[in-house]
């Protein structure tokens, strides 16, 4: 037999037998394991309506996945019940009853939970406080079942098993030193220390933990508690949880002091808790997290709950509902309405006259020319506008809608919260320098148009095209009268109509308000050292109201107006060539038609001499 | 003040009024036009109707939790049995029920092409509290067909694997045979790159059935990508054989069940799904006991016990030929543990700690 044959032979001996001796004999010394390794173990009881599961998964004894994994099975379970085939009827176990851990030196070590109990005594969560949610649960747990399962199953270092695949190159370097020389259980200690180094569960999970005490209307009125889970998920840390992160603050961040642990979280009446009125804000400052944010930061609301609050955010939000009711309302109803003029196929008597007229001009290049109403420069910021406001949406309203599936889906696209944040704030940052740029463009627009036509400054600017004029609103008005059919003639609208600059102006309102609340948010530190905390949350609030304000005008009127009304679908060419389409033309810049008309009377007239 | 019966009279004339004759092209276009516009000012309405009403939520009513964040269990429901994917049962779970501590790992193996239990007839776990040791019987139930107790054994039938997707014979499931080939050394040892391609075949269909156990796989992955025989490779092999045991524990997506010719089995069930069926669809007494009598005419009325597989000479099964590795066929015939479920049975109690460390039932 050749070498490499000879020892392959004897290693896979040594295996086989390895392999069938059983695994978790070192830390299964009782041999439970024997039967209660088989999944299928497990019977209906006897009540008839639940099921008794006895498996325990072997892996977690023989690969140590957790920290029980070696402690024998009657350290929990009496052993004259267990040790009676069939076994008796297992008592509840008391997790704070004293047991003997294996230690790597094989001695056992005395250990027991009783200083968890203890902490649990003195904290918010006592016993009988446990006892009494457990009774207004509906008492899920069975009579003597420790209060401990409200929180816990069976701990383990890591409920992903891939974890534990993807950490063998560690455990092998420990057991270059820790393997014969300094021997200890490598493996074990390994995932002790690792599995503490982070938090235990992720926001998610510790949102579900929590969920089950205080997101019940029972215990919330016995106890006279809040929703907190319900309120923590509205607030920033909730949503950036909701999105999967664990960079933002969870529950035991804010509940649990520092040094301390969860089993001794206290009430925030409590001046000790991390969470009262006079050491909230060293909380929100510790160094984990807004270390250099100011004291006033403890005013900012994380448990606000907007529709029970009466203060001023509850003020702000109803100023913003009827801002927008009074704001979006009247555009949808227009763009609705002037839908229902093409369904119904209404057009004004002139209407076609004006289409001969815009196609004859369209025809014609100087025509083609002066119809068009946007110029290149005015088109590129039109589209870096365009690539912002994508941004901003596509990076903002996932934060907004946390609590929809597609949020995550879409944040995990752009690889995960904090890289949407950048390019959010980014996004803003430029559409903010977006905007100071336009002003530029229009104040060196009517520089030069003051020069080459000698006006005065009111004159220059009071014609500027975009400029909101007393006009306008009659306009508007008018036309609302001709789509709800109580008028038979049509406005015809200058180059840029009334309802293009109420959206101009809208974009102005929405960048100033957007762009200062944004900022306020982006250097919060900055703003808790200037202002009360409570203005982080007014800036949350107003921000993430006017942009849903924004998106509605742009996601359902401006996209109907540009892309989906059939006069222009696919999509209007104006903000690509600056050409405008005949049917748009008339519809909504008939003035200008006609101006260009009389302009270029002198050519048409030849052009049609021509033809004839 | 407009007169609103003028209004609509205008209305009327505008949607209804009379034209010339068209091309008939030009009035589809039109149509299709009006209809494109109709749904524009729908899609347009409903989306201000959305956004208006979520305004009015978000201001005026707390948002509910999301129902991820509120679904707990308080117990392990005998309901779920019947669920296709109930947290715990047959996929994995965030945490166990509340009453419960231990593992949440899937425990149950789903069983479609049965016939005694997806009718409805039979619990998935269907060995009643009444009896002793129903706990083992179930555990039993999820690598042997109900006929391999339940049934008298017939000198003509042979003992097979079925699968439990498609109720036909299969080759032994593979975790079997992989365990078999990790055995015998001689194998590996004569032609190690033959061998360790028949192992990382066997043990791609160990991981499959295995549910992608990610542990399992990252050995598949070190297997593949490695040298036969190399430290990595022998690394991978010994951890393997220290893993693969505890997914040799019944959940093989197959069974042992008896027939005599191919497609017996699967043609039994569909027969017995068919009488369950119009069983549970029947009203008549008559019909429901004649049913009855035939779907368990075959039945045992005391069905075989632990020792006719586990104790007798020679056991009812051959371990070896139904794909067991030799050393673990050999602990099955002759199984300690057997013995004394089967005193249980008899209504006996032990007090044996020393039980408690064999090597029995591995």
């Amino acid at each position: 037999m050749s070498r490499p044959r000879h020892q392959a032979t004897v290693l896979i001996s040594l295996l086989s037998i390895f392999s069938l001796c059983s695994t978790a004999r070192a830390a299964d010394s009782e041999g439970c394991l024997n039967c209660h390794q088989y999944r299928g173990l497990a019977r209906i009881a006897e009540d008839a309506s639940t099921v008794k599961r006895f498996y325990v998964d072997p892996a977690y004894y023989t690969q140590g996945l957790g920290p029980h994994a070696r402690l024998k099975c009657t350290a929990c379970h009496v052993r004259a019940e267990v040790e009676v085939f069939p076994h008796h009827k297992v008592s509840p176990i008391d997790c704070t009853r004293a047991c003997h851990l294996t230690e790597n030196t094989k001695l056992e070590v005395r250990f027991s939970h009783q200083r968890v109990g203890d902490m649990m005594r003195a904290s918010v969560h006592a016993a009988d406080v446990m006892d009494k949610s457990n009774q207004l649960l509906g008492s899920p747990l069975r009579a003597g079942q420790a209060n401990c399962l409200l929180c816990h199953d069976e701990p383990a270092f890591a409920r992903d098993k891939a974890a534990f695949a993807r950490q063998q190159a560690p455990i092998a370097r420990c057991n270059t030193c820790h393997d014969e020389q300094l021997p200890i259980d490598t493996r074990s200690a390994y995932w002790h220390v690792h599995a503490r180094s982070q938090p235990a569960r992720t926001n998610q999970q510790l949102v579900k933990v929590c969920s089950l005490c205080h997101n019940n209307a029972k215990i919330e009125e016995h106890y006279k508690l809040p929703n907190a889970v319900a309120s923590y998920l509205a607030s920033f840390h909730g949503k950036a949880t909701l999105l999967g992160s664990d960079q933002a603050a969870g529950c035991l961040d804010c509940h649990v002091g520092q040094g301390q642990n969860v089993h001794q979280m206290l009430s925030q009446k409590d001046p000790s808790a991390p969470t009262s009125p006079v050491r909230i804000a060293d909380t929100c400052r510790s160094p984990t997290c807004h270390p250099s944010a100011g004291q006033l930061i403890s005013s900012a609301a994380i448990h606000l709950n907007l529709p029970t609050s009466r203060g001023v955010e509850f003020f702000i939000a109803c100023i913003f509902v009827l801002l927008i009711i009074f704001t979006f309302g009247p555009s949808l109803l227009l763009t609705a309405l002037k839908m229902l003029q093409i369904v119904v196929d209404r057009k004004d008597e002139s209407h076609e006259h004006h289409l001969r007229l815009a196609q004859q001009l369209m025809a014609n290049p100087a025509g083609r020319r002066k119809l068009t109403r946007f110029t290149v420069h005015q088109r590129i910021q039109h589209w870096f506008l365009v690539l912002c406001f994508t941004t901003l949406v596509l990076t903002g309203f996932p934060i907004k809608f946390a609590d929809r599936a597609w949020a995550a889906w879409l944040i995990a696209q752009f690889g995960g919260l904090p890289i949407a944040r950048l390019l959010h704030r980014w996004a803003g940052a430029f559409l903010i320098a977006g905007f100071f740029y336009h002003m530029t463009y229009v104040l060196w627009t009517v520089l030069k148009k003051r020069k080459t036509e000698n006006k005065s400054w009111f004159k220059t600017i009071w014609e500027l095209p975009m400029l909101v004029r007393p006009a306008d609103g009659k306009e508007m008005l008018d036309l609302l009268l001709y789509v709800l059919f109580l008028k038979k003639k049509r406005p015809l609208g200058e180059r840029f109509n009334p309802e293009e600059k109420f959206e101009y102006i809208g974009v102005f309102w929405g960048t100033f308000v957007l762009g200062l609340t944004g900022i306020l948010m982006w250097f919060n530190a900055w703003t808790s050292r200037h202002m009360a905390g409570r203005v982080l949350t007014i800036a949350l609030l107003v921000h993430t109201f006017e942009a849903f304000l924004a998106l509605l005008h742009v996601g359902i009127v401006h996209m109907a107006t540009v892309i989906l009304s059939p006069g222009v679908f696919p999509m209007s060419p104006a903000m690509f060539n600056g050409k405008t389409p005949a049917e748009e033309l008339v519809e909504g810049h008939g003035e200008m038609l006609l101006a260009v008309e009389i302009e270029m009377q002198g050519a048409l007239a030849a052009e049609a001499q021509h033809h004839a | 003040m407009p007169d609103p019966m003028n209004t609509l009279r205008k209305l009327w004339h505008a949607v209804f009024r009379r034209r010339a004759p068209r091309p008939f092209l030009h009035i589809l276009k039109e149509l299709l036009v009006r209809a494109y516009a109709l749904a524009v000012l729908l899609l347009v309405s409903w989306a201000g109707y959305l956004a208006v009403s979520y305004l009015m939520q978000t201001v005026f009513l707390q948002r509910p939790v999301p129902r991820r964040f509120v679904e707990w269990q308080s117990r392990n429901d005998k309901a779920a049995l019947r669920s296709a994917s109930a947290p715990g049962l047959s996929t994995p779970a965030d945490r166990a029920p509340l009453q419960h501590y231990h593992s949440v790992q899937p425990f149950l193996q789903p069983d479609p092409r049965n016939g005694c239990t997806p009718s409805g007839c039979h619990d998935p776990l269907p060995h009643s509290t009444k009896m002793q040791v129903p706990a083992f019987a179930n555990f039993h139930a999820s690598f042997l067909t109900c006929q391999m107790c339940h049934a008298a054994p017939d000198s003509s039938s042979r003992t097979v694997w079925i699968g439990i997707n498609d109720a036909e014979q299969h080759q032994p499931p593979a975790v079997l045979q992989l365990l078999r080939q990790l055995e015998s050394a001689d194998q590996i040892g004569n032609n190690p790159p033959q061998a360790n391609a028949t192992i990382t075949a066997l043990l791609r269909d160990v991981v499959k059935v295995a549910g992608n156990d990610p542990s399992l796989g990252a050995l598949l992955l070190q297997l593949e990508t490695s040298e036969p025989l190399s430290p990595v490779w022998r690394q991978a092999i010994d951890q393997l054989a220290r893993d693969l045991p505890a997914h040799a524990r019944g959940e093989y997506a197959a069974k042992l069940a008896r027939q005599t010719a191919p497609g017996d089995y699967r043609r039994s069930t569909a027969q017995l799904a068919d009488i369950a069926d119009r069983y549970l669809n029947s009203s008549d007494a008559t019909q429901r006991k004649s049913l009855i009598e035939t779907s368990h005419a075959s039945l045992l009325k005391e069905p075989l016990t632990c020792l006719s597989c586990h104790a007798d000479k020679p056991p009812l099964l051959d371990y070896e030929s139904l794909g067991y590795s030799p050393t673990r066929a050999r602990l099955l015939e002759n199984l300690q543990l057997a013995r004394l479920m089967q005193r249980i049975r008899q209504g006996q109690q032990f007090f044996i700690p020393t039980l408690m460390g064999t090597d029995d039932a591995k």
